[in-house]
């Protein structure tokens, strides 16, 4: 077990490596120099080239990436050109809130998908089957923007239930719209794949004997069926966080909620490209150690991927 | 892709295929015949008639500069399909390609590809598209190339999967036996045989590529105004959920319904080619 984890966790590394690598490069194929973007409008050449050698632009680009690849294990993500402030730091700042809007989700997503896929699996092809199926194909076919005004108009603006945007330090309140939003797509893709997982573990022996020795049905279904079928649906969790970081964005942009999202929303309104490489750098790392902590997980829970 | 006569029938029969094909028919009709379909120009600004709500000779309303929203959807169900289906046949053509390579050489070129897929599918995708999309700007060709560019990782690894199993099949050594060509081996007898599976994830790509065309447009990267892109009418119509909820939920809603369908189409197919896949994600 710790041989995998160790075998995992060093094949995380080379991808980090690729994504800083691609990261670099298309922060130099931004059309403009950064440093004429940071001198401003008025600027003499003396200054932009004090700037460039200060920024390391004068270097080899070889070099340059090393330079980069030493400053990311630093932490080190460069300044933001609009804010002056590091850009390690302006993330930081805003990653509670997007944590606290990602965990609510996840729990909704996971809580709402399992039950619904339970349902859907009771009886496949009865009424309920069938509108768990249409509801989760609408569920990922709907754009999570569409959810969001959807849900804002409905409630925040129609019958005035919840606020429509923003946030009020850790007033609840305000978090119920944005995370049902960010949740829609995934507990659809959890729907699914519990549905699936369980009709199959249905199908096994021990279930049958499970009931045969006349265990109650609750009982069978949480020792027996989902304890068996929670695999694909810790997998399909793990492999669509990188929804939750792209749907933030979109979420924190319907309702005003001051996230990593809404920072970087505000990075590409004003071509700050530090900050949204910075920004997409640190997801990427973010969704590739959570595939990791996945993996881990998986082979906790299933002793045969270790032992491969 | 082989589904058969019976296959081709039941598909006809299937209520998904029927309603996917309805929706997506009806709005590649709708983009055809804009011109035909509305009166109005969907770029004709009239400041006097700005905000108006929806009905009369304005069926949806008008926005905030008092252009058609009903004309400006219409229009943009053109860049909505064209941008979906162009992304998806480049990044379809990618995944083909590198996918076909990677089964068939094996040893280095595997490796490669299967890292190189493995890298691009580490980023979050819609994360990919905005570090892409920032660096290389908003004209359309820019973004569907995007969108192209970033979206083949899935399709490399289902052809490479399917590719592994076909060439063990006998008729592919029958043919190595028979002194062809390996590009003609490749075309002509592996990959009719992995096509099922990529018509499928075609069909389906095309929703993900659409979706995330408006994704773009909704965070300011997408087609530039004044395009009517449905994404970034929904992002401009966002400012007056209050006093003119059509501006935004019109555009938004549109973008639903299309994606619904083409996921509808994609799922009926997969029934077809893979039955035991339909259910599960893919």
């Amino acid at each position: 077990m710790t041989r995998y984890i160790l075998r995992r966790a060093l094949a995380a590394i080379p991808l980090l490596l690729g994504v800083s690598a691609l990261t670099f490069v298309l922060l130099r194929v931004v059309p403009g120099d950064p440093a004429l973007a940071m001198a401003g409008e008025r600027y003499d050449a003396a200054t932009l080239a004090r700037l460039r050698h200060e920024l390391g632009l004068d270097r080899p680009r070889v070099v340059q990436f090393a330079q980069f690849v030493g400053r990311l294990a630093r932490g080190d993500l460069g300044v933001s050109y609009s804010d002056g402030r590091p850009v390690t730091r302006l993330i930081l700042e805003r990653l509670p809130h997007t944590l606290l809007l990602a965990g609510g989700a996840i729990t909704i997503a996971v809580v709402s998908g399992v039950l619904l896929g339970g349902l859907a699996a009771r009886r496949p092809g009865s009424l309920a089957d069938r509108a768990v199926a249409v509801g989760s194909l609408l569920g990922v076919s709907v754009p999570v923007f569409t959810t969001g005004l959807l849900l804002a108009f409905v409630f925040g603006v129609f019958w005035k239930v919840l606020p429509p945007s923003g946030s009020e330090g850790w007033d609840l309140r305000f978090l119920v719209l944005p995370a049902i939003t960010l949740s829609t797509q995934s507990t659809a893709l959890i729907a699914r794949v519990t549905r699936a997982s369980l009709l199959e573990v249905a199908a096994k022996d021990f279930v049958r004997t499970a009931r045969s020795k006349g265990i109650g049905e609750g009982s069978v279904f949480f020792r027996h069926l989902l304890a068996n079928a929670a695999i694909p649906i810790v997998t399909v969790v793990g492999a669509d966080f990188g929804s939750y970081l792209g749907g933030s964005i979109l979420t924190e942009s319907v309702f005003g909620w001051p996230g990593v999202g809404r920072l970087t929303l505000g990075a590409i309104a004003r071509r700050d490209f530090p900050l949204i490489q910075g920004v997409v750098l640190f997801m990427a790392a973010a969704f590739i150690c959570v595939n990791l902590v996945v993996d881990c997980l998986y082979a906790a829970m299933n002793p045969r991927v270790a032992a491969e | 892709m082989r589904v058969g006569r019976t296959g081709t029938r039941a598909l006809l029969a299937d209520p998904s295929f029927i309603a996917g094909a309805l929706i997506v028919g009806g709005v590649a009709l709708a983009a055809l015949l804009a011109p035909a379909l509305s009166r109005w120009d969907p770029l004709a600004i009239d400041l006097g008639g700005a905000r108006l709500a929806p009905g009369g000779a304005h069926p949806l309303g008008t926005d905030d500069s008092g252009r058609d929203v009903l004309a400006r959807i219409l229009f943009g169900a053109r860049i909505s399909l064209a941008i979906g289906l162009l992304a998806r046949v480049v990044s379809t053509s990618i995944g083909l390609l590198l996918g076909l390579a990677a089964g068939y050489f094996r040893g280095t070129v595997e490796s490669v590809v299967m890292r190189a897929t493995d890298l691009i599918m580490a980023f979050p995708s819609l994360l990919l598209l905005i570090a892409v999309a920032s660096a290389f700007g908003g004209s359309l060709a820019a973004v569907f190339l995007t969108l192209g560019l970033a979206g083949w990782g899935p399709t490399a690894r289902l052809v490479r999967a399917q590719v592994l199993v076909v060439r063990e099949e006998e008729f592919v050594t029958a043919g190595r036996a028979a002194g062809l060509s390996t590009p003609r081996l490749l075309l002509r007898h592996v990959l009719p045989n992995c096509l099922g599976p990529v018509v499928v994830s075609f069909t389906l790509g095309v929703a993900t590529a659409i979706l995330a065309e408006s994704s773009l447009a909704f965070v300011g990267l997408g087609a530039q105004p004044p395009a009517p892109s449905w994404g970034s009418m929904a992002r401009d119509g966002k400012e007056f959920l209050i006093s003119a909820p059509w501006l935004a939920l019109a555009p938004a809603g549109a973008i639903a319904i299309v994606a619904f369908g083409w996921n509808l189409l994609g799922d009926a197919l997969r029934a077809r080619v893979a039955p035991e896949t339909r259910g599960t994600a893919a």
